[in-house]
């Protein structure tokens, strides 16, 4: 987590590989990665923006990331309708729907998400944290989100970014302290 | 190395050139009815392809490489690929129909 402009969106970028900054160390298992991080192709970027191309229909998509469309279907039912549609016919909510699920079933074993959550709405948000929940068991993700309430129940440990350095959370009043969050907002 | 052993790298390849690509194999089948020499149409490739390079410069649409990113496939990958598929196609066209 962190203010706007604290650059999570340019750490998940540079973990990814897609920025390149003057310095960096990545390391896995200790094993320091020299390569950008994609060319491995173990991990898997839900960045802020558009993912994926305007002239692709949903199913393609899927049969693309080797998502199972019936699957899907039985968690979003209607999506039914879209399977031949362009993704450029979606909604903001619902292309950041497909591109969330897209990439949290992909098989990768790092998942970052910047601000998933952007544009849901509450049930989607509810089945997306399922979707995580039962993911993060055999997979790294790593999420930005400004829901801090959706972000504090998900994760297993919690980073808060400022003037680029990272302190380890550990509840909502230490998210206050920061000034990332108004005092007494619990009381809210 | 690894993404060209894989058939989705060349798939996304032709799904990011598909409407260049359009366009380059008819003015190269244009230039090869005019006679004009073949390096003149590979100059023409490399100038599609500088375009792009250009283009992905620009971090504005750099972004646009985060789906080919996710299949491993970096921008001189994708490019390299972009330009080898026109290639082909023109030098397929080229014996079939100029030879």
């Amino acid at each position: 987590m962190g203010r706007n402009g604290s650059g999570k969106t340019s750490l998940l970028n540079i973990l990814f590989g897609s920025l390149e900054p003057k310095y960096k160390s990545i390391r896995i298992d200790g094993k320091f990665i020299k390569a950008p991080l994609f060319q491995k192709n173990q991990i898997a970027f839900l960045p802020q923006h558009r993912l994926l191309t305007k002239n692709m229909t949903v199913y393609r998509s899927l049969r693309l990331f080797n998502v199972d469309w019936e699957n899907f279907i039985e968690c979003f039912e209607h999506f039914k309708i879209f399977k031949n549609h362009y993704t450029s016919k979606l909604s903001g909510g619902e292309l950041r729907l497909l591109e969330t699920y897209l990439i949290l079933n992909s098989k990768k074993s790092i998942i970052l998400l910047d601000e998933p959550f952007s544009n849901l709405s509450p049930i989607y948000i509810s089945k997306i944290k399922n979707i995580i929940q039962t993911n993060k068991t055999n997979k790294i993700i790593l999420i930005t989100d400004h829901l801090y309430e959706e972000i504090i129940s998900l994760s297993n440990d919690l980073y808060f970014l400022k003037n680029g350095c990272s302190k380890l959370i550990h509840n909502i009043t230490d998210l206050e302290n920061e000034g990332y969050l108004p005092v007494n907002s619990q009381q809210r | 190395m690894a993404p060209l052993f894989r058939f989705k790298t060349y798939l996304l390849v032709f799904m990011f050139y598909k409407t260049i690509l359009l366009a380059s194999t008819l003015i190269t089948v244009l230039l090869m009815f005019f006679k004009a020499p073949f390096s003149s149409i590979i100059a023409l490739k490399l100038v599609f392809i500088g375009l792009f390079i250009l283009r992905f410069s620009n971090p504005g649409y750099s972004k646009d490489l985060v789906l080919y990113q996710n299949f491993g496939i970096s921008k001189f990958c994708l490019l390299s690929l972009a330009f080898v598929f026109d290639l082909l196609i023109s030098i397929i066209i080229y014996i079939i129909f100029f030879h």
